[in-house]
């Protein structure tokens, strides 16, 4: 038998892998730290497929650990240049963006009571709903397409966790979004290799 | 039939996938434009299927419609793209470019198709990842920064559309579409929800108000060929997905959520349209006004859904034909800037002829199908006591008319005469003028009563 408790500690490491990656500023640190998040939710679902004896939880779990453990967090690195590796990204106050991600945290949390609850309580889909608005805010927070495309894949293991924590999705659906996720890693990091930053393009205003 | 409906659809679906080994043969361009031949031939058929369900797939009286409209703008964009292109030559660019409109008409098709709703996300998830790489084609910096904010924006909306697939997933126990249709279920906070999510995430590919804003930047900078396609019939396929959840989802909030969403789509678009300077931009704009035109009379039902099949099949053609009389005007004056595009009609007669038509059509002057949709659907507004909000979205119709009809015709009329630097090829001419011309039959074929 498993302590709850255990799970709910990958979960509540998960969420601090979010915040970690919110306050980092080296693009290597980050990725390694979203390649972390995802190794922690193969884990947690490898875990919970032994204890229901489920063995499309466990080819999931594993499936997360291959795809978007390893695959991913591959392809970003090949893909950032010695100068990235070692340089700071650079976005405003970082104090001032801490406090703002626990707002977001905390507010996610609620809003995660007040809408679910006609479904009774997960933490896992608690996780996932919190995870999800911390993947939205580094989208929303950064000019680095590096760091944008990371809160992309923090948004994908949200919805893994959100969908647990609702209803297990059929395999094949669940394992073709992570083929699809990955072949929009693909084509991504092809473009974020050209020019790292987003920019602003008076053609593109109005 | 000669051939099962299930084969017919496989090898729909096949053809394009398979157009993807012209990348290995000289004679690429011919080969992709053979083969999106090939697929139309096939979808005309699968056209022809009684509605229902063929193994993983299914047809109905909508998703036929958008069927066709996706093979015919692959064969006009692929036949248009080879001479827009011409100066690629054989470039490895050009092969992937080619190749890859295959794989973006693939899963166009499949999400249309499937019978699952799951599977249909993947499928529009899969238009993102394949098409974005069509936008970058001529490697500008700007053509970038809009390709990266396609993939960044649609992925990010489109995750929370899978938020309210797993909610309607957890309510009915399936996603095959047909059994979704059929189902029953009680008003819930979580098929409030499920709607609400639903709207808003496939409403971002849709290029649905607030979650449009990759929309006019993708349009603007993608080769004219792939603005048609995106705009004739990639944003129909996102708007039929949620035309499915609200058939799934039958509760007054997703009735007032749709007309809400649509209503302030077009009014964002009539406030924006009049100062656009981009002539790209600008019709990207007037497809946000058709998407939610679209997504309105799906909400209505009854006599504003045919008005929305009339506005898809009309839009898709002359849409198309605006966006290939664009790519004529762009090459020809070097320039996407209205400003700078002057006296068409005595420089380029031809190109003249179909902007001024194309744009009539999607902006909704009679007799274009366009019209008769609009009037379908206000007329519907109307027998659902939404007399003020009919009243209202007319004025707004007019001011767009207004707006995009006096820029192309200050376009074309202006007296100036900037030099011309370049030409354009046969291809691009004929394309674009049998783009047009189909899209004016549509309005006649209803009153002879074959739609």
């Amino acid at each position: 038998m498993i302590n709850q408790e255990g799970l709910d500690l990958i979960i509540a490491a998960i969420i601090l892998s979010a915040i970690w990656a919110q306050l980092g500023t080296f693009m290597s640190h980050k990725v390694r730290i979203v390649t972390i998040q995802s190794i922690l939710l193969s884990l947690y679902i490898i875990i919970l497929g032994i204890w229901d004896s489920d063995i499309e939880l466990v080819t999931l779990g594993i499936l997360i650990l291959i795809l978007r453990a390893f695959l991913t967090s591959r392809l970003l690195n090949a893909k950032l240049s010695p100068h990235q590796f070692v340089s700071r990204e650079r976005f405003g106050d970082a104090s001032f963006l801490s406090v703002v991600s626990i707002l977001v945290l905390i507010f996610s949390f609620v809003t995660y009571r007040i809408l679910f609850t006609p479904l009774g309580y997960e933490t896992i889909g608690d996780g996932g709903f919190a995870l999800l608005f911390q993947g939205l805010f580094l989208i929303g927070s950064r000019k680095s397409k590096f760091s944008q495309f990371l809160g992309y894949i923090e948004e994908e293991n949200a919805i893994v966790m959100l969908g647990l924590g609702i209803i297990s999705m059929p395999l094949v659906i669940e394992i073709s979004v992570l083929l699809d996720v990955l072949a929009l890693l693909i084509v991504s990091t092809v473009i974020i290799s050209d020019k790292p930053e987003t920019q602003v393009f008076e053609e593109m205003m109005g | 039939m000669i051939i099962d409906g299930t084969y017919a659809i496989v090898i729909m679906l096949s053809i394009p996938v398979i157009s993807g080994i012209s990348y290995f043969f000289r004679h690429f361009r011919e080969i992709s434009i053979a083969m999106a031949l090939l697929t139309l031939f096939f979808t005309s058929y699968v056209f022809l299927l009684n509605s229902g369900t063929y193994s993983y797939f299914y047809v109905n009286q909508i998703n036929r419609y958008i069927l066709i409209c996706v093979s015919s703008i692959y064969v006009f964009s692929t036949i248009y793209g080879s001479g827009y292109h011409r100066k690629l030559g054989e470039s490895k660019h050009l092969r992937v470019h080619m190749s890859m409109m295959g794989i973006f008409a693939f899963t166009m098709l499949f999400s249309l198709v499937v019978n699952n709703l799951g599977l249909m996300w993947i499928g529009i998830e899969g238009t993102t990842a394949s098409s974005a790489i069509l936008i970058i084609i001529e490697g500008e910096a700007a053509d970038m920064e809009a390709a990266w904010r396609y993939i960044i924006i649609v992925s990010a909306g489109l995750s929370i559309a899978l938020i309210s697939i797993i909610l309607i997933y957890r309510v009915f126990g399936t996603l095959e579409i047909t059994s979704l249709l059929t189902a029953s279920s009680q008003p819930s906070q979580i098929l409030v929800l499920a709607a609400l999510f639903g709207i808003i995430g496939f409403g971002t590919k849709g290029g649905i108000f607030p979650m449009h804003s990759w929309l006019p930047d993708a349009h603007g900078r993608a080769p004219s060929e792939i603005s048609a396609m995106f705009s004739a019939v990639l944003l129909p396929i996102a708007v039929y997905a949620i035309y499915i959840i609200i058939k799934t989802i039958d509760i007054t909030l997703i009735f007032q959520a749709g007309v809400f969403f649509s209503i302030i789509t077009i009014l964002f678009v009539a406030l924006v349209m009049a100062s656009q300077r981009d002539i790209k931009r600008m019709f990207a704009y007037s497809t946000m006004e058709n998407m939610a035109l679209i997504l309105l009379g799906f909400v209505l039902g009854g006599v504003a859904l045919f008005g929305s099949i009339l506005i898809i099949m009309t839009h898709a053609f002359a849409k198309a034909g605006a966006f290939y009389s664009s790519g004529n005007l762009i090459e020809s004056f070097r320039t996407r800037n209205m400003n700078g595009i002057q006296n068409v009609w005595g420089e380029q007669r031809f190109t003249a002829y179909t902007l001024i038509l194309s744009t009539l059509a999607v902006s909704g002057a009679p007799p274009f199908g366009t019209f008769l949709g609009e009037l379908f659907i206000l007329s519907a507004l109307y027998s659902h006591g939404l007399g003020s909000v009919m009243v209202f979205l007319a004025i707004l119709l007019v001011i767009i008319f207004l707006s995009i009809n006096y820029k192309v015709l200050k376009m074309v009329f202006s007296i100036a005469q900037p030099a011309l630097t370049g030409k354009i090829s046969v291809q691009q001419i004929s394309i674009t003028g049998a783009a047009v011309t189909v899209s004016s039959i549509f309005a006649f074929l209803f009153m002879v009563g074959f739609l």
